[in-house]
């Protein structure tokens, strides 16, 4: 199953040309509210949310609101998830009342704009607490290609220089000026960063001795090949030639019979390495190495034979979750005296429903759980887990999407709250199910339920009154995006292929302290 | 009358390696001002514990008998009270632990004496005595003064100060304990609770896991690397959520506190509050990222801005 | 019965903060406030007392020593199911360390008259853990610090406390009441205050003091009650994490010697 995302449900915003007035009205009616709760609240969040779509009069009140006093500027600087529209106000702020840890704090903050950060390195100074500042922009991820080129312009500070090279977004030609600038302190950040170019790694190649940084090249995609022709002395060296998708089958072979078992480990790992070699691997001495062949996408039959009466629970257990592993062998592996291998089969993505009704009465609860999260649950095998009463097992049945809605329901009034939230993730919830649930206590699960796809727009409506900040925040923000009053069709057309456009680029919308930031 | 009095903290029958940390302290406050160290211990058989306290720069040991070896509040706070009255030391110096954060605020607020706790730092300044403590959250250092007290109670923070050499010439003397209405009774003691199955709240080496996971089968990877270097595994909110690993291994405000965690090593972890809400007191912590700026390497001790696959596949190779 | 909760509003800073002109503290308008996580645990364990008894019908009445901003917390408190709400405050108080502010709460307690007094073991802002036992020193009530675990009867004479030890140990101690005692950390699982809660605390008035009515004489409050000063604050030089360089390979061995050294001391 993967991470859960619930994306908003875009809201089709039909034409208001064709609207009955009545109709457009209430749109128009539950902003201007939205308005007047944000500028009433003793809290920033609401205002800030709603700021992006303001426009004209609504805008200058809520801008009155927000940038008014120092202290409420800082703290929005602070906020990873404030939008782009008011941190890119607050940097015209900064440099209007001339607040320099305001500048700071918006240059460390990674949702500030391109447009915002140009403009702090523009009114930035030459003064010696710039350099907190420099250093901050040269790391942004969002600082324009540009930028980053003229600060490596007019810098020396070696911290400045660092972070440049630190920072994903740099493009190869500005790392390559970097290493022209012969620094040794650079050479490592240059030789790990992924869009350092052939060229330049190989003049790093040659102006180091350090096994370190000549490890370090030879791990990085665009490698020379020539580099990865022979077997190098040091064992960190032959460790990134062994892992490396380009080295050849004649060198793996070589490098999966070399003493030090960090190599061959690298080597069973290396999905180039041929059958041949790997046939010794399965019987190494040191069980690090074996587990790697267990784990191989291409583990052939004949080697899980080999392996699956391995004294080793590892080997075992990566085994019976391997896809590549023949189903036949799971009955073995639902055998096991070790609870992680019998669990590890609980997750093969093809154990028969026959082996999953056994599992399901494992006397291992963390077992169980694992039938419990699959979709290809039989009917009865569900019914069996849902009378358990451990909460593993439990949240896997309230997450299942076969499982009732009566049976939901049931599980949405469980005293703890991580079933709960089980139920608020699942994805078939309906309505009915969901509605008791946006009276929790714990604000998450208040915006899990509130971005629930299968409420209507009515239900999340009546939940604007939210008194937890950051819940009511996202609460907002939604708002904002589907009932700011757009000025023109032209602007109208903007904001519906913005809204559709943001969807599609974040399904998970914007962070909040409650959950986990990107 | 002046001096430096220091009271020694001791459990099941040893002096706490604590207290000789204050001992070092005391003996570089000495080298300062000039004064008398006395060292104070209390118990039913207080004598056991004077060969520990024979250290360099320790002037005079002092037993004192009491009704029992374990701690109580009153009775710590009426000897101390009872040996600043005979002693007028210019100096109290104690450890900031557990017991005397039960009688050290008592102590000073009724006899009003200069008081500060968790001290890391001790200076003098002519004749007046000044303490170093974090504030904050540890984000600022704050320097303490004790305007016109003559006797001053100084909690230190345990690893600030190392404990002075074996030696010294002591003079051995003891001490009548005053009457103690006691209004607390020591029961017993219960040692902490040993192994058992999977307990963040146990655990004192925890290696967990966020969102830069990617994968459940990802999951058993850093599993293996965990029991490799013989951590518990744990995990932020959404790994749990998702069913990779049981809610028991959740670190957080909605999960576990890793309460005797000393060593927390995070993987992938941004560091949103409520997940810090579960570990950021940890002493050790190392956190590894991809993001020189991830809110985790504000609480850290150790920072890596790295790729956590790589690290982790590099760490396996030493265990 | 009654029980006196004594509370805090805490104070963090992000990063990027700025000094006060005097230096002795930071500037006001990097504060950022919350409720000190303690007391959620204290406010909790009066609740739950407070819901096993029903018959004996137990008061729990939430305190703090604060200017206006620390209503906002003692709403918290009335949303959980506080009965009362007392702010006290004068601006002499803003010189105050936790042995004055005890001065100011032990005034209170002798008005209140509680059977037990809760407090936190210690604030998140500056952790001095003095507040709580001071307030028992100045009462001179019996007092046990650091308790993870109670078991009381409401009008019972003694309280059994569980203190929780360095190491994850604990000592098992009876202590007379009414007493003074600071709560730790996980000593139970605070509830969310529901939304009905909250929207009525909203509403609620709350009982604002200054010590002087309490009748704390203008000599003994703020700087004067204190046994401290703050003489300077400054940012220490190494703050943040301490980082390892090098490659991947080369920061992973660090982390294996960190690992190790810290396992051999375990």
């Amino acid at each position: 199953m993967s991470t859960p995302q619930i994306p908003i449900r875009p809201i089709a915003l039909a034409d208001p040309a064709a609207r009955a007035p009545s109709v457009a009205a209430t749109p128009r009616r539950h902003w201007r509210e939205l308005v007047g709760l944000a500028l009433e609240a003793d809290d920033l969040y609401g205002a800030a949310a709603l700021y992006p779509y303001a426009c004209g009069h609504d805008q200058e009140r809520l801008g009155a609101r927000l940038f008014n006093t120092r202290r409420d500027r800082l703290a929005l600087a602070t906020l990873s998830f404030a939008p782009a529209a008011v941190l890119a106000r607050l940097a015209a702020v900064a440099h209007e009342s001339s607040d320099t840890t305001l500048g700071v704090r918006l240059a460390r903050n990674p949702s500030t704009p391109g447009r915002a950060l140009e403009a702090l390195a523009a009114h930035a100074g030459e003064t010696d607490e710039a350099w907190r500042l420099w250093q901050l922009l040269a790391r942004h991820a969002n600082a324009p290609h540009a930028l980053l080129a003229a600060i490596a312009s007019r810098t020396e500070d070696l911290a400045v220089l660092r972070a440049l090279c630190e920072n994903v977004d740099v493009p190869a030609d500005l790392l390559t000026q970097l290493e022209q600038r012969g620094i040794a302190t650079l050479q490592r950040l240059l030789a790990i960063h992924l869009a350092t170019d052939e060229e330049t790694l190989t003049r790093l190649w040659n102006s180091t001795r350090a096994n370190a940084v000549r490890a370090q090249v030879l791990r990085h995609p665009y490698c020379p090949d020539a580099l990865l022709r022979s077997i190098p002395a040091s064992v960190p060296e032959k460790r990134s030639v062994a892992l490396h998708a380009r080295t050849s089958a004649e060198v793996l072979t070589l490098l999966a019979r070399e003493d030090d078992a960090t190599v061959r480990r690298a080597a069973a790992v290396n999905p180039g390495t041929p059958a041949g070699a790997l046939i010794a691997l399965c019987f190494d001495a040191e069980p690090a190495v074996r587990r790697a062949v267990a784990a191989r996408a291409d583990v052939a039959p004949r080697v899980v034979d080999w392996l699956a009466g391995d004294a080793d629970a590892w080997v075992r257990r990566s085994l019976a979750r391997n896809p590549a592993c023949p189903v036949e062998w799971l009955s073995r592996f639902v055998q096991d005296e070790e609870s992680g291998v019998r669990r590890a089969a609980s997750r093969h993505p093809r154990c028969p429903a026959r082996l999953l009704a056994l599992l399901a009465t494992d006397d291992v609860a963390w077992v169980r759980a694992g039938v419990a999260y699959r979709d290809d649950l039989p009917r009865a095998v569900l019914n069996q887990l849902a009378r358990d009463t451990d909460v593993d097992v439990l949240c896997g049945v309230a997450r299942n999407p076969a499982t009732s809605q009566a049976r939901l329901a049931r599980l949405a009034e469980h005293d703890v709250p991580d079933v709960r939230r089980a139920v608020i993730l699942n994805r078939q919830a309906t309505r009915r199910v969901l509605l008791p649930l946006r009276d929790e206590g714990y604000p998450l699960h208040r915006v899990l339920v509130f971005e629930h796809p299968n409420l209507t727009d009515a239900d999340r409506w009546r939940m604007r009154l939210d008194p937890d900040s950051e819940a009511r925040m996202r609460i907002f923000g939604y708002f904002g995006r589907t009932l700011a009053p757009q000025t023109s069709p032209a602007t109208r057309l903007a904001h519906r292929n913005i809204t559709a456009h943001d969807l599609q680029q974040h399904p998970v919308h914007d962070p909040t302290n409650m959950m986990e930031p990107r | 009358m002046s001096g430096i009095l220091v009271l020694v903290e001791h459990r099941h029958g040893q002096v706490r390696p604590v207290s000789l940390e204050v001992l070092g302290a005391a003996v570089q406050a000495k080298e300062a001002s000039g004064e008398r160290l006395t060292v104070a211990v209390l118990g039913a058989r207080p004598d056991a514990f004077t060969e520990a306290l024979k250290l360099a720069g320790v002037d005079e040991i002092l037993t004192v008998q009491t009704a029992s070896d374990a701690f109580d509040p009153d009775t710590y706070e009426a000897v101390s009270r009872a040996l600043i009255q005979d002693r007028s030391p210019s100096l109290v110096l104690l450890p900031h632990t557990i017991d005397t954060l039960g009688y050290a605020a008592p102590l000073a607020a009724k006899g009003n004496y200069g008081f500060t706790t968790d001290a890391f730092g001790l200076s003098r300044d002519g004749d007046a005595w000044l303490a170093t403590r974090s504030g904050y959250g540890q984000k600022v250092n704050m320097e303490i003064e004790f305007p016109g007290r003559a006797t001053v109670v100084v909690t230190l923070r345990p690893g600030s100060f190392k404990a002075p050499d074996a030696g010294g010439a002591a003079v051995l003397g003891s001490f009548a304990a005053p009457p103690v209405a006691e209004r607390s009774t020591h029961i017993e003691f219960e040692e902490p609770a040993a192994g058992g199955d999977v307990d963040i709240a146990g655990a004192d080496f925890i290696l967990s896991v966020g969102r830069g996971i990617g994968e459940e089968t990802h999951v058993e990877q850093f599993k293996e690397l965990a029991d490799a270097v013989g951590a518990t595994l744990g995990c932020s909110r959404p790994i749990a959520d998702s069913g990779w690993l049981p809610k028991a291994h959740q670190v957080g405000q909605s999960g576990k506190t890793a309460a005797n965690c000393k060593v927390y090593i995070a993987m992938g972890i941004s560091g949103s509050v409520q997940h810090m809400a579960g570990m950021k007191h940890v002493e050790n912590i190392i956190a590894v990222n991809t993001d020189p700026e991830a809110s985790i390497f504000t609480i850290a001790k150790y920072g890596i801005v790295g790729d956590i696959f790589e690290i982790g596949e590099e760490l396996r190779n030493h265990f | 019965m009654k029980i006196l909760v004594t509370i805090k509003q805490v104070a963090s800073l992000d990063e990027d903060f700025e000094l006060r002109d005097d230096g002795r503290d930071v500037e006001a308008d990097f504060h950022v406030f919350d409720l000190n996580e303690w007391d959620h645990y204290a406010l909790e364990e009066a609740m739950r007392l407070k819901e096993g008894a029903q018959d004996a019908g137990i008061e729990v009445v939430v305190a703090t020593v604060g200017p206006d901003s620390a209503d906002e917390e003692l709403r918290k408190c009335l949303a959980k199911g506080a009965d009362r709400a007392i702010r006290i405050w004068s601006d002499d108080l803003e010189g105050a360390d936790p042995v004055g502010i005890a001065r100011v709460l032990a005034a209170l307690a002798r008005k209140e008259a509680p059977d037990l007094i809760f407090a936190g073991v210690q604030a998140s802002d500056h952790a001095y853990g003095a507040t709580g036992m001071a307030l028992a020193g100045l009462l001179d009530w019996p007092h046990a610090a650091v308790v993870a675990g109670l078991d009381y009867s409401p009008g019972s004479p003694c309280a059994t406390v569980r203190r929780e030890l360095e190491g994850g140990a604990y000592a098992t101690v009876k202590v007379q009441t009414p007493a003074v005692l600071t709560l730790q950390l996980g000593i139970n699982t605070p509830r969310y205050a529901s939304l009905r809660g909250i929207k009525q605390a909203a509403a609620r008035s709350i009982e604002t003091l200054s010590p002087a009515e309490l009748g704390v004489p203008a000599g003994e409050t703020g700087a004067a009650g204190s046994l401290s000063r703050v003489r300077r604050v400054y940012v220490p030089e190494l703050g943040r994490a301490q980082m390892i360089d090098g490659t991947p390979a080369e920061q992973a061995a660090r982390l294996a010697s960190l690992i190790k050294e810290f396992r051999g001391e375990a």
